[in-house]
């Protein structure tokens, strides 16, 4: 993969960017105590071979967070971020 | 007196050369001369010589045998300029005043080397022949012979000292990028250019024009597509540039030798190109057969360019083999520059119903004997070609022989593969075209798109008109006819091959030329398992070398399927993968070396913390100062002192590299 | 590595296992503490390791770039003398005829699209070519445990990344060891037959591709470019990458709790080849016994939960940082 479409910047190098990881998680909320629950969230990931929703940094750029899907196996990207997944 | 006389294969007229400004230089501290246009390769091959390397298991003489990136054999090491270049691909290096060339891989000397005692070995180095052997006794035993091994290995010697060359980096975003300018490439660029399109041309020889350029037919073509390309704003083309990966998102690299004619020796280009055209062409397969090795013996299609661009006839008394078509009007060019071409053996049945009559007759005339349904069963002669043996073609056996042929250089061609290197490295696939006997691309996709004898069109008029109507198309155009000045004015004779794998008999057959790989071995690797074609690439090392198996992957393809009585397309084939030519660290690793190998950042206090006489450490991206240490102090004593200081009146501490912090985390 | 120098034997085929030595170079104040910190806890477990100060480093690894022409400089390094290289192929091949020599199928060609389960029980699996059934089910494909484990239903702490990998011309020796650079990683050594073969980090996202990133590969060679100043000149034959599982705690994952009759060998990261004869050593025992072997017994998968990892970087849960 060389290339990564920004939501303001359009398409830029890789290099540009920081991976945040798979996008689907959520964090428990504060109060949560169940080892089970942080457990998960914080060591186990579906990986799949395909279709990934994650995270982007454009840290050279906008510096804004951004949520793609983008297929494992091809590179291809599903659907790029749009507006409202900028976290 | 006349220099060109000294140049013994060198003809009078012809050739995209210029006589009047000879080269000197020196192979193996031997001093010879060539003329400006020439590359390494075909300098000497102007001056007669022959024997040029040693190949790598066996040391076996080699001589020249292509003329292009495919070369297996002709890898010598060049010296310019106090640099030294290992394993140079001489066939892509142009020649410069005061080059060193020499032979690698031998001892004492080329003509004479002490290796070659491996060659009589080699029933014991057969594929494979580290993992079955050197192992007793005991582990000990492999290291013993491991030592031996290293030295013996690797071809060229490239020392310590550090490369003197420089290298940069240069992005490019274009509309299109075109790889190759031969006839495909040139006509759609200049369809591209003249709607508007940004178009990049890329061509990895030093000249444009592909299969036509030195050909004085076509001369007057070139000369009005060269015009049309440089006055063309929207063009801009590099040559002596290979497009070596196809990456991810249309990301290409490509790399520029820029040869001495600038402060940088190599430049990495990085493109990102919305489109992409691979006009790549086609290279030629050798012929397997017992002696297929010896010195004199080359592919025809590299003769021609020989002829064509540096005016040079390969030898006194030539004899083609061929299974296809392509290789006859090689033999009538030749017999026209002067050249004594003595026959034609064709190793299909009734090649006389499909050649042209006036091709016929070209041959008649020029008394070149036909020999249909024949093959060479075996090549004559040590370190250059004597003889060539002519036998009937019978198919799984070598049949009767049916005359002996006196001769000092044997032409080549097993058919034509498209180089669909850069279309496989992007993902695309690749089907068996049984017509053909050659992979071609199975499909193209919007974004890259092969054409020309890359996508399996052998002929001019289906390549020019192919590459123009996708030129017009990738500019949304209604398609318009090509403007009469570009079209060229020529037909080629339509393009008939059969499959002929290798030539049955007793004898070493080489497939990969570099890595002495030969049909036995494959055989073998049959024989112990080795079946996958990737095993078999590992096993016998076939083409892994510095040729990364141009010329022998679609030859041991389909031997390895006669051994398994399979079908090429259920035999599968190897992955392609970057780079398409070998490339060098340096080019690929651009300016970003040294000392900028990562930024460095300097505090606002680092001239003070200098002028303290202070040590440096690395914090990240950043300098910082670990100690000041005073005349004959060591780092802790400088330490002991400051700390001390500190506790007793005060310090200062320089923190700016801490002073902005950026946070980032996703909001979850 | 007692495993490794007696494999050749073993196996009636030479592996072509060259104990050249592996040395890990330091190249900051804060490398230099870590990597003596790891030489020490190596010696505690009764593990040869050497400390070579910056003359040593030059004198093995001669033509290594001087610290003034440097970005980073090289301070020590960490040496396992007896560990090295091994041909891979060779390594694969001579276990692949051993096995086949012990009754050992080898089915060639063969995806398993899912497991046969009942229960709780693996019973087997289905394959391209048909069902297979067995006593007990063991699943090592590393860089696919994360998609063939969810098929399972079981959720690993494993990322699958690309890591890649190059290979030069073939030249005369030049490095006679196996070097890693901690500072822009870079990892290095010479093969039998001339070839450097050298790679770096892990491309660092999600990908089973086989496919790497072109600023990536730039990175290896600035890297390779840098530390040995003469070898820029010399070609690159190949460049792959391959899918390497990235756990989350960097260390590989050895379980038999998932399922009854079920085994896992996981998480290798980059390192799995050098594991091999061990890993292989302490599944057959999970698989003959039911239960970890000793030395696999910290590896199991709960040490995620209870917070037992082996996070020798320290880097937290990100594989691409490890």
């Amino acid at each position: 993969m060389n290339r990564i479409p920004c939501p303001n910047c359009g398409s830029r190098d890789l290099e540009e960017f920081f991976y945040g990881g798979d996008a689907t998680l959520k964090r428990p909320v504060e109060s949560e105590v169940s080892i089970d629950v942080w457990h998960e969230f914080v060591y186990l990931r579906d990986n799949p071979r395909g279709s990934h929703s994650e995270l982007w940094y454009h840290n050279v750029g906008c510096r804004r967070w951004f949520k793609l899907q983008r297929d494992t196996l091809t590179h291809r990207i599903i659907e790029p971020a749009s507006d409202k997944e900028q976290c | 007196m006349n220099k060109i006389n000294q140049q013994p294969m060198r003809l009078f007229h012809g050739g995209d050369i210029d006589r009047k400004r000879p080269i000197n230089f020196l192979f193996n501290g031997r001093a010879l001369q060539g003329v400006y246009g020439d590359t390494v390769a075909s300098a000497l091959a102007a001056n007669g010589i022959k024997l040029v390397a040693r190949s790598f298991k066996y040391h076996r003489p080699r001589g020249i045998y292509s003329a292009g990136p495919e070369e297996p054999n002709a890898l010598l090491s060049i010296t310019i300029n106090g640099r030294k270049e290992v394993n140079a691909r001489t066939t892509m290096v142009q020649l410069q005043e005061a080059m060193e060339v020499n032979s690698q891989n031998c001892f004492p000397s080329l003509a004479f080397d002490v290796g070659a005692i491996n060659n009589l070995l080699s029933p014991v180095l057969v594929a494979g022949f580290y993992y079955k052997t050197f192992m007793w006794p005991g582990l000990k035993g492999w290291f013993f012979y491991e030592k031996i091994i290293r030295k013996a290995a690797g071809m060229g010697d490239t020392g310590l000292v550090a490369d003197s060359a420089n290298y940069e980096l240069v992005h490019h975003h274009c509309d299109l990028l075109i790889v190759g300018a031969g006839l495909a490439g040139i006509t759609a660029a200049i369809a591209c250019a003249a709607k508007g399109l940004d178009v990049l041309l890329v061509e990895q020889h030093c000249v444009i024009g592909g299969r036509l350029s030195g050909h004085s037919q076509h001369q007057a073509w070139l000369t009005r597509a060269k015009q049309m390309i440089s006055g063309s704003s929207n063009i801009k083309l590099l040559t002596q540039t290979t497009a070596f990966g196809a990456y991810d998102n249309n990301v290409f690299s490509l790399v520029e030798k820029t040869q001495g004619a600038a402060l940088v020796d190599e430049r990495l280009h990085e493109v990102v190109a919305a489109q992409c055209i691979m006009a790549t062409g086609a290279i030629e397969r050798p012929l397997v057969f017992s002696g297929n090795d010896i010195p004199g013996i080359l592919l025809a299609g590299a003769a021609e360019q020989y002829l064509h661009r540096y005016a040079i006839t390969p030898g006194q008394a030539i004899v083609i083999f061929c299974n296809n078509s392509s290789a006859y009007q090689v033999a009538v060019e030749l017999q026209q520059a002067g050249a004594n071409v003595l026959a034609v053996v064709d190793s299909r049945q009734q090649v006389d119903s499909e050649l042209k009559q006036d091709l016929k007759q070209q041959l008649k005339s020029r008394d070149i004997e036909l020999h249909q349904g024949a093959v060479v069963g075996k090549a004559i002669g040590v370190k250059f070609l004597k003889q060539v043996k002519i036998h009937d073609n019978d198919g799984n056996r070598l049949g009767r022989l049916r005359l002996s042929i006196d001769c000092d250089c044997l032409l080549v061609s097993g058919g034509w593969s498209p180089t669909v290197h850069l279309h496989s490295q992007a993902g695309g696939q690749l089907d068996y075209s049984e017509q053909f006997a050659a992979l071609l691309p199975r499909e193209n996709t919007s974004a890259l798109q092969c054409v020309g004898s890359a996508n399996g069109e052998f002929s001019f008029l289906a390549t020019q008109q192919h590459a123009w109507q996708l030129g017009q198309q990738l500019c949304g155009q209604e398609s318009t006819a090509i403007p009469v000045q570009l079209i060229l004015d020529d037909t080629d004779a339509p393009y008939h091959v059969e499959a002929l794998w290798s030539v049955p008999g007793p004898g070493k057959k080489f497939v990969d030329l570099q890595h002495d790989v030969t049909v036995d071995d494959i055989a073998l690797a049959a024989r112990e398992g080795y079946q996958s074609v990737e095993h078999l690439k590992r096993y016998t090392t076939l083409g892994m070398g510095t040729d990364q198996g141009k010329l022998s992957n679609i030859n041991a393809l389909a031997l390895m399927a006669e051994q398994l009585s399979k079908s090429i397309v259920d035999t599968g084939t190897t992955k392609f993968r970057p780079p398409y030519t070998p490339v060098t660290i340096g080019a690929w690793a651009g300016n970003e070396t040294g000392k900028h190998l990562t930024p460095t950042r300097r505090s606002p206090l680092h001239p003070w913390h200098q002028a303290q006489g202070s040590n440096f450490t690395i914090s990240g991206a950043w300098l910082r100062p670990t100690d000041y240490r005073r005349q004959g102090e060591s780092k802790r004593e400088a330490a002991i002192r400051e700390a001390a200081h500190v506790r007793q009146y005060a310090g200062i501490v320089d923190v700016s590299t801490l002073v902005k912090f950026e946070l980032m985390a996703p909001m979850r | 590595m007692k495993l490794w120098e007696n494999l050749s034997l073993e196996l009636n085929y030479n592996t072509m296992f060259s104990p050249r030595g592996v040395m890990i170079v330091a190249q900051s104040d804060g490398g230099v503490d870590n990597l003596l910190k790891r030489g020490n806890a190596m010696r505690m477990h009764g593990v040869d390791a050497q400390w070579l100060s910056e003359a040593e480093v030059r004198h093995e690894l001669r033509g290594v770039c001087a610290n003034a022409d440097a970005r980073l400089p090289i301070l020590g390094a960490l040496k396992q003398p007896r560990a090295g290289t091994a041909r891979h192929d060779a390594v694969i091949w001579g276990y692949a005829r051993a096995a086949s020599q012990l009754g050992v199928d080898i089915i060639e060609n063969c995806e398993v699209l899912d497991f046969i389960t009942q229960g709780d029980k693996v019973l087997g699996v289905q394959t391209s070519r048909g069902k297979i059934l067995g006593a007990s089910t063991a699943l090592s494909v590393a860089g696919h445990s994360g998609h063939m484990a969810a098929k399972l239903g079981i959720k690993l702490p494993i990322e699958s990344h690309l890591l890649q990998a190059f290979v030069t011309e073939p030249v005369k020796p030049l490095i006679d060891t196996v070097a890693v650079f901690s500072g822009l990683e870079l990892y290095i050594s010479q093969s039998d037959k001339g070839g450097l073969v050298f790679g770096g980090e892990v491309d660092g996202y999600n990908s089973y591709s086989q496919r790497g990133s072109f600023s990536r590969s730039r990175d290896v060679m600035k890297a390779a470019a840098t530390y040995f100043p003469m070898i820029s000149r010399l070609k690159v034959l190949r460049q792959w990458a391959g899918v390497v599982d990235m756990s989350m705690d960097g260390s590989p994952i050895l379980d038999h709790s998932l399922h009854d009759n079920f085994y896992l060998n996981a998480g290798w990261c980059y390192g799995g080849f050098k594991g091999t004869p061990a890993a292989g050593w302490c599944l057959a025992h999970m698989i003959a016994n039911d239960e970890s072997h000793p030395l696999a017994k910290a590896f199991s998968l709960d040490r995620f939960k209870t917070g037992h990892l082996i996070d020798e970087p320290g880097t937290g849960p990100v594989p691409n940082a490890h």
